[in-house]
């Protein structure tokens, strides 16, 4: 890579981070203003089952006591400035400080997320390129209707049936947790227990990334460049590998990047079926128990791997393609 | 790069990947079956919630705290026996005033972490309780007390806020260190809840985000159980549920058709029976739910046992006065509701509701109609509703389900809208299934919570039955004043009680003989079931 390549992406980087910070105020703004908007009451949700059994005078002493009654700007300013300082807080879902929850629950979230894309990327740019070189053929015919067909499979039935097939039928893999009960954390077992759960989150993201890759592949097989190589007379493999590949990944990369937050939408569906320790699970339970606090630093966990995500997108295709300008 | 192999040989290296992936995961699965003394089971609650301030082990079913009492297993057809557990022998009432009741403390009993257990830890868990600081969620459970004070060594007194007749069911609460109560604050805060410090056989040894595991306590003063671990995991979701049981676990909660189905092949079902009930509000305020005539006949029109049947898949029982078989003596099957349609449509006829030409209802220009609202996301409740309004229909009577959010349930609101209420959090004692649902003091505005009498029914002889009840010491005597309340509310009812749902529980037939079940209240988990028992459990 050429250094003039490398220093756009530097300030591509420093752009997309300053833009982050502003990005990040005004998301977590607005995910304290819609929590506050929702049907939810996080009194009940600390009342539990108990909470019939008290007075609205009552309640509202309870409230006040929690600190619930404050409003929803207020709880944010609360939030913003002990989270600046790196309190982050106490989640009320979890009856933890929310650094503890993030300590206990994001390393196993981005282990499970890293292994969800490495599959889904391996997966579609094998099925992606096989369907896109040879668009109309019989592989293509048949990867193209898997790809359909899973696509309108919500990833909920896919994982239940991963389970019942490979857990509880075939028996190759543990159903559920990080370990066999009662066991300790190891990396082996750990490994075991990852398997089937990232294979399920890689597989849900396959129709859009291989779909999306061979349109990217079909479109470059017909442009004038391919065109003109071909007629040049260059072997059919190097106007592919040198030509329609890096052609089409540009697009590919972007569409990878995009989605990135769909990794942890499709955890949050993984991590419960399989009992998976991860924020997926929490993302839910927070925004349920309107826990302020929790939910906050989630979305913001989120906003920033779109950020990163398109990030990483665009530093890639500058990468491949050298016509490619990014923000400019 | 990837991109410059070619697509074939590229398909190949990720199959060969996968193979050798699958390959990892060649173990043996997790077979927990296999450990002897051990059993692990999935609960639908979030791990780890381990404060008896926020209800955890409310009723005996903790297995590292324990309680004064505890519910008594086995005793499922009525309200079980309050058994002492760090009480010695029942509580007695100071110079007859059922308002100030002494107990015994055992002796000899130490926490896990060491220190002695004394009436000051039961004093300091009560008082916390009740004391605004802590902000205990279960603090309503007991509005009853005043407060508790050390009377002597191993002696504890409790000074009520009124007399109060069945006093020992009302002491089933967890008891926690006094230590640990020190410093007040929001009771979700406190260590107790990841760091449990309890009497009870089992003590925590690992708190993970995925498992809990429990492991039995040396130095328990009572019979060390014999499951030597109990492994408590987490999903939500039933249908997860059912799947990984097969795989790594022994036992979990699944509602009565699932049981059924998952329930083969080295697995069985255990029922345990529940108050756990559901009926619909008739609220004064409305001039249709409100009238005595509609609400009787709303009562003698719906098919519970059709409910009992189809819905609760068998798995129930029907319910009229909030009085069941369980309350024993103070039950009387002749003031329930049987199912008699046309005896329904004569009480309308008789009431001046004359059948439209759409076969509605109507007197003095007004339809039989009123909005029933109930919560879409709970099956069970949607379910109801919609046997309720295709009977109430067949009688004549239109009920307009209206699905809404908790939010919506406000007092107002509830004042003039019928309800699909659900109720028996604390079953343990008829006073408090009937008293705050039907006394028509909490029928006044701002008084109790605003499910506490939702119709604002007023029955001026109900009132007295149940007045009289509460402070009756005499079991013969309160079960007649029981009796009266039934025959006085099946006479002018004031909402429509439908049914009380069990509890299913599906488990591995591994080798454990276990007792029969306690009576449960709503909650239920894998506290309850046959693992309410887990210490006292024995190997075939």
């Amino acid at each position: 890579m050429t250094r003039s390549r490398r220093a756009r992406i530097g300030r591509l980087a420093v752009r997309r981070l300053l833009f982050g910070v502003p990005l990040v105020l005004v998301v977590s703004l607005a995910a304290f203003a819609l929590a506050s908007a929702s049907p939810f009451d996080p009194l009940d949700a600390y009342l539990g089952g108990s909470g019939d059994g008290y007075t609205e005078a009552e309640r509202e002493v309870l409230r006040h006591t929690l600190g619930l009654d404050q409003s929803w700007i207020s709880a944010w300013w609360h939030w913003i400035s002990g989270a600046v300082t790196g309190d982050f807080g106490y989640s009320r879902a979890y009856h933890e400080p929310v650094a503890q929850v993030l300590a206990e629950r994001l390393g196993w979230t981005a282990l499970l997320g890293f292994a969800g894309s490495v599959v889904a990327v391996v997966l579609a740019c094998a099925l992606g390129i096989t369907a896109g070189l040879r668009a109309g053929g019989f592989a293509d015919k048949v990867i193209s209707a898997i790809a359909v067909v899973l696509q309108a499979v919500p990833p909920f039935i896919v994982a239940l049936g991963a389970v019942l097939l490979f857990a509880v039928t075939l028996r190759l893999f543990p159903t559920s947790g990080l370990t066999d009960p009662g066991e300790p954390i190891t990396a082996a077992s750990a490994a075991r227990h990852l398997v089937l759960p990232a294979l399920v989150l890689g597989v849900s993201q396959v129709p859009w990334l291989a779909l999306g890759l061979r349109e990217a592949i079909t479109g470059a097989m017909g442009s004038d460049a391919v065109r003109g190589a071909h007629a040049r007379g260059l072997p059919t493999r190097v106007v592919h590998s040198g030509h329609v590949l890096p052609m089409a990944s540009a697009p590919f990369f972007a569409l990878i990047g995009g989605r990135l937050p769909e990794l942890l939408v499709g955890a949050t569906v993984v991590e419960t079926v399989f009992a998976w320790p991860g924020l997926g699970d929490a993302t839910v339970d927070s925004a349920r128990a309107l826990d302020f606090p929790l939910l906050a630093i989630v979305t913001v966990l989120t906003v920033g791997l779109v950020v990163a995500g398109n990030l990483a997108a665009d530093a890639a295709a500058i990468a491949v393609d050298p016509r490619i300008e990014a923000d400019g | 790069m990837l991109f410059h192999r070619r697509p074939s040989r590229l398909l190949v290296t990720s199959l060969v990947t996968f193979s050798a992936a699958a390959l990892v995961g060649c173990g043996a699965p997790g077979a927990s079956g296999g450990a002897p003394d051990r059993f692990v089971v999935i609960d639908a609650e979030e791990l780890g919630r381990f404060n008896p301030l926020t209800g955890h082990g409310g009723n005996g079913e903790s297995k590292i705290y324990e309680s004064l009492y505890r519910v008594a297993e086995g005793q499922d057809d009525r309200i079980p026996d309050a058994v002492p557990v760090l009480a010695e022998g029942a509580p007695e009432p100071v110079d007859g005033d059922l308002g100030h009741w002494r107990v015994k403390t055992r002796k000899g009993v130490t926490f896990s972490d060491g220190t002695p257990f004394g009436p000051e830890d039961v004093a300091a868990t009560y008082n916390a309780v009740v004391d605004p600081k802590f902000a205990s969620p279960i603090a309503a459970n007991f509005d009853f007390l005043r407060t508790a004070q050390v009377a002597g060594p191993d002696t504890v007194d409790f000074l009520l806020n009124g007399a109060y007749g069945d006093v020992p069911h009302r002491l089933f609460l967890a008891i926690a260190p006094s230590e640990s109560l020190a410093a007040p604050g929001p009771a979700d805060k406190l260590p107790l809840g990841d760091h449990p410090v309890g009497t009870g056989p089992y003590a925590l040894t690992e708190l993970r985000p995925d498992q809990v595991v429990l492991t039995a306590r040396d130095g328990y003063w009572g019979t060390k159980p014999q499951v030597k671990t109990f492994v408590v995991r987490r999903t939500d979701d039933e249908k997860a549920r059912a799947a990984q049981l097969a795989g790594s676990a022994d036992g979990t909660r699944l509602s009565p058709a699932l049981a059924r189905a998952v329930a083969k092949d080295g697995y069985r079902t255990v029922v345990s029976k529940a108050n756990d009930w559901l009926g619909v509000t008739l609220p004064s305020g409305n001039p249709v739910a409100g009238d005595a005539a509609v609400r009787l006949a709303l009562n003698l029109g719906v098919d519970r046992g059709a409910m009992v049947r189809d819905i609760l898949q068998g798995e129930g029982t029907p319910v009229s006065t909030l009085v069941t078989p369980l309350f024993g003596d103070a039950y009387d099957p002749a003031q329930d509701f049987t199912f008699d349609a046309d005896r329904a449509r004569k009480v309308l006829d008789d009431a001046g509701w004359r059948v439209g030409a759409d076969g509605i209802r109507q007197r003095d220009g007004r339809r039989a109609q009123f909005d029933v609202a109930y919560y879409p996301t709970e099956t069970l409740r949607r379910d109801l509703t919609m046997a309720t309004v295709s009977d109430a229909k067949k009688i004549g009577v239109e009920m307009k389900p209206v699905a809404v959010e908790k939010s919506t349930m406000t007092p107002q609101y509830l004042a003039g809208t019928a309800f699909l209420l659900g109720g028996g959090g604390q079953p343990y004692t008829v006073d408090t299934q009937l008293y705050p649902k039907f006394h028509s003091r909490y029928a006044a505005k701002g008084v109790g919570s605003k499910w506490d009498n939702a119709s604002d029914y007023v029955n001026p002889e109900v009132d007295k039955a149940l007045e009289a009840a509460r402070v009756e010491r005499d079991p013969a005597k309160r079960a007649k004043l029981y009796r009266d309340f039934q025959a006085a509310y099946h006479a002018a009812p004031g909402m429509l009680a439908l049914v009380s749902e069990n509890h299913v529980y599906v488990l591995r037939d591994n080798g454990w003989q276990f007792g029969a079940t306690a009576l449960e209240p709503h909650s239920h988990g894998v506290a309850w079931g046959p693992w309410y028992s887990l210490a006292r459990w024995t190997r075939k």
